[in-house]
């Protein structure tokens, strides 16, 4: 009888002497033989459940960096959108315009004239400014029933006021016979910085403010070393025209870009 | 003997890691099921007693190591279920399945009335504490049918190679 019961009875025992005591004495005793007879095994279970704690918080951490990397991509087109916005967008206030096509070039090089589609008959007239969408193209020089001829800005006889759309330093617009597009006389200690988004200046008496010319990509000291000068990046290639739009006064005066009703490019 | 009391260690084995690393995956009100009350059931009938009793209290030590503070219950609980499951089937025929459900219902009686007065000692005997317990036994019973029934069927399972 007792051979019979020996094993449950010896179990029994064993097992009652693992439960008895306090909460830590169990623990410590778990403690022990986990890290002994049971060693292989406790590792490998907390070793597994480390690991899929760490896939989880992998997961979720792979969620938040898709969810950052949507936000840096949100913000970064609606950073291009603001930056390209500036830098070519426009508008042309109260000032009404006629779209027109390049239909010929005049002139040598550097020195080449557009010819275009559109003139008299179309209320067009000399001293007419002209810009494309991304920016200024040059102005009427010449204007016949039926055609005009214009001048561009890299034609080294256009000059006109710019000036930085951040800092409002003020300078020449002038290209030369290398086709160098150049901000000049600008005045020395002027905050001006490669990168900046060069405009009309308001003392421009053919463009609005605020038309878009070009970025700076060069700064250098005049030869005379009296003024600096910026070269310049045109939104505008000139050479690659298809259409124009010719800007017509209106009342006598050209609005500002910051005029009622205003148009976007 | 070696051979099986080793193969049937092997399968507790095989079963602790699936509760500890499987099951969590099903646990309902907070209830995660405990397969090896089924094993165990499963132990008692496809072994001798004594090697039944042996293994399971290895394999609950081994289980009770993952969760120290109620260390030695899990052994206990085990050779109380062996033993009683043992002397219950003995009036049974060997093979007799109304046996083998009453004592699927049994050693799960037990082991959540043990648990039932482990827990009411350390948290006391409140309503909720029956009300999941119950909610416990049933769930638990459901799963120990699914797999003592799936041990039956495997077990009995024979690859035979027919050469013509």
């Amino acid at each position: 009888m007792i051979k019979r019961y020996l094993v449950p009875l010896v179990l029994l025992l064993v097992s009652l002497i693992m439960l008895i005591g306090t909460e830590e004495a169990r623990t410590a005793r778990a403690d022990l033989l986990g890290r002994t007879v049971f060693y292989p095994f406790a590792r490998s279970i907390s070793a597994i459940q480390a690991n899929g704690e760490l896939k989880k918080e992998l997961a979720g951490l792979r969620v938040q960096l898709a969810d950052q990397t949507l936000r840096n991509l949100a913000l970064e087109n609606e950073l291009k959108m603001f930056s390209s916005g500036t830098a070519v967008a426009f508008d042309t206030g109260l000032v009404d315009f006629e779209i027109a096509e390049v239909i010929g070039y005049s002139g040598q090089f550097q020195q080449r004239n557009l010819i275009v589609n559109k003139g008299l008959r179309s209320g067009l007239r000399p001293e007419s400014p002209v810009v494309s969408a991304s920016g200024i193209v040059g102005k009427v020089i010449n204007a016949a029933d039926t055609y005009c001829v214009v001048l561009p800005f890299s034609n080294p006889q256009f000059q006109i006021p710019v000036m930085d759309r951040n800092t409002s330093v003020q300078g020449i617009l002038q290209a030369d016979l290398r086709g160098v597009i150049s901000m000049n006389m600008i005045k020395l200690g002027s905050q001006i910085s490669v990168g900046d988004t060069i405009v009309t200046s308001n003392l421009s008496r053919l463009f609005p403010k605020g038309y878009p010319v070009g970025s700076v990509s060069r700064i250098k000291e005049s030869s005379d070393n009296l003024f600096i000068s910026a070269e310049l990046n045109p939104f505008t290639q000139v050479e690659n025209l298809e259409h124009v739009f010719i800007l017509r006064k209106q009342m006598g005066t050209l609005a500002t870009p910051q005029g009622q009703g205003a148009r976007q490019q | 003997m070696i051979w099986k009391f080793l193969w049937t260690y092997l399968t507790g084995i095989f079963f602790l890691y699936v509760q500890l690393l499987v099951m969590p995956a099903f646990e309902l009100a907070g209830t995660i099921p405990n397969i090896l009350v089924p094993w165990m059931i499963w132990l008692i009938w496809s072994r001798p007693r004594d090697m039944a009793l042996g293994v399971g209290f290895i394999v609950g030590a081994m289980y009770d190591v993952t969760q120290p503070s109620l260390f030695g219950l899990s052994p206990l609980t085990f050779l109380l279920l062996g033993m009683a499951l043992s002397e219950f089937r003995k009036p049974f025929e060997a093979e007799s399945k109304v046996a083998r459900m009453l004592t699927l219902l049994l050693a799960n009686l037990i082991y959540h009335l043990v648990m039932w007065l482990v827990l009411g000692v350390g948290h006391g005997f409140t309503a909720q504490l029956a009300t999941l317990n119950l909610i416990a036994f049933a769930y638990n019973l459901v799963i120990s049918f699914v797999v003592f029934w799936s041990l039956q069927l495997l077990s009995r399972m024979r690859v035979v190679i027919v050469s013509e």
